[in-house]
């Protein structure tokens, strides 16, 4: 290709949409060193060069008229899936930037982006990885840790009946074991000796089917309905 | 200036944490290299996973420092558990040549980061801060890791849907 001395042909294409001439410009000059760089400055214009060049990278400025938000991002994406898209901000903000890599994009990072970092970032997402500021991970965890969490509940299989086998008595040991009781300190607190805490115990590992303490303590807090026993059986007691 | 510990008006309130390690010389690494931090106090120590839900439902640290194995001695419910118990406990993992996929099983349970073992000296002190202060402590080979997660999960939720 002419004009493009010291670039191996083969670098990965770098589209840059934006309407705004000084940040497509600031783009092309961080970028034109290692990529060749094309520029487009508004929707239409970026589907088609979506679809007919194939693009490495993607450097999405949020703002680009007609783009309609995270909805927009992932139309754009389709137009060419193997396409790393870099969404670029007016303002970085922690919603915003959850929504856009749900959407698929794999970095974010403000408009303002000094050269040096946004050639870095664009590496890093070519290479595979993700580039977004250091505020948004916990964000990003709690999210994933949320979903994760709603999955396990909805797996089948979860509904336990084991629950209404162990007695009212039992379900008192469970509380205060899970509540992080020993032995001695149930014994008490219950008025009884421990070797009846601990043959309640056997009991209980037997009925529920668990091998031990941190068994039954896990089991009692997954079950949270577990420290109220159900309407008619046994007094309430918490 | 010296560590106050709360009713001195003007002086934060320590950062607690509370040590999980199955082995003494890991708790003591961990004391030691604490100690002498400002703002930072180790309120407690946990042998096994049983004593880390009752010692953090107990002292509510800040900070749970939880070696990966012991996370993991229970199937996926150790972490689940310590956060109902302790809502506000920010949980660090320490792990030791542990590979990805297991670490990232102990962050979709609700870590905010890990830290390996080797790495321990230089780094344990800022990580609880970081933490504590509401950052994740990930490297970022991570993140897209999580991200991958996170998108096969939402692709899922949206199928079930």
């Amino acid at each position: 290709m002419p004009g493009n001395a010291g670039r191996n042909e083969s670098s990965p294409l770098v589209l840059v949409a934006s309407s705004l001439a000084g940040l497509r410009k600031r783009c092309r000059q961080a970028l034109e060193r290692g990529h060749p760089v094309h520029e487009v400055t508004e929707r239409g214009e970026l589907e088609r060069s979506m679809v007919n060049r194939r693009p490495a990278a993607l450097l999405l400025d949020l703002a680009l008229p007609n783009l309609g938000g995270p909805g927009g991002i992932a139309a754009i994406q389709k137009l060419c899936s193997a396409t790393k898209i870099i969404t670029l901000t007016t303002a970085p903000d922690e919603r915003e930037g959850i929504a856009v890599l749900k959407a698929g994009a794999r970095g974010y990072c403000d408009r303002e982006i000094d050269g040096p970092l946004l050639e870095k970032a664009t590496a890093v997402v070519l290479k595979g990885e993700i580039w977004v500021g250091r505020k948004l991970i916990p964000h990003l965890l709690e999210e994933l840790t949320a979903l994760t969490q709603q999955r396990l509940r909805e797996a089948p299989g979860k509904s336990d009946d084991r629950l209404e086998r162990v007695t009212p008595r039992e379900r008192q040991i469970v509380d205060l074991l899970s509540a992080g009781a020993s032995n001695k300190e149930i014994a008490r607190r219950l008025n009884v000796t421990e070797r009846t805490v601990k043959a309640h115990l056997t009991a209980i590992f037997r009925k529920l089917g668990l091998a031990g303490r941190l068994q039954l303590a896990l089991f009692a807090l997954e079950h949270g309905r577990f420290t109220r026993p159900p309407d008619g059986i046994g007094p309430r007691f918490n | 200036m010296a560590a106050k510990t709360g009713h001195h008006g003007n002086a934060m309130p320590p950062i607690t944490v509370v040590v999980a390690e199955r082995q003494k010389a890991d708790r003591a690494a961990c004391l030691r290299l604490l100690g002498p931090e400002e703002g930072i106090r180790v309120v407690g120590e946990a042998r096994s996973a049983l004593e880390a839900i009752t010692s953090a439902a107990r002292l509510r640290p800040r900070i749970l420092l939880l070696d990966l194995v012991l996370a993991r001695a229970s199937g996926t419910s150790l972490i689940p558990a310590l956060r109902l118990r302790s809502p506000q406990t920010k949980v660090i993992l320490l792990t030791e040549g542990a590979s990805e996929a297991r670490t990232l099983e102990a962050l979709c349970h609700g870590a905010r980061g890990y830290l390996d073992r080797s790495v321990l000296a230089r780094f344990l002190p800022r990580a609880v801060r970081v933490v504590d202060a509401g950052e994740a402590w990930v490297p970022r080979k991570m993140v897209s890791r999580i991200m991958d997660r996170l998108a096969g999960l939402t692709a899922w939720g949206m199928k079930t849907a």
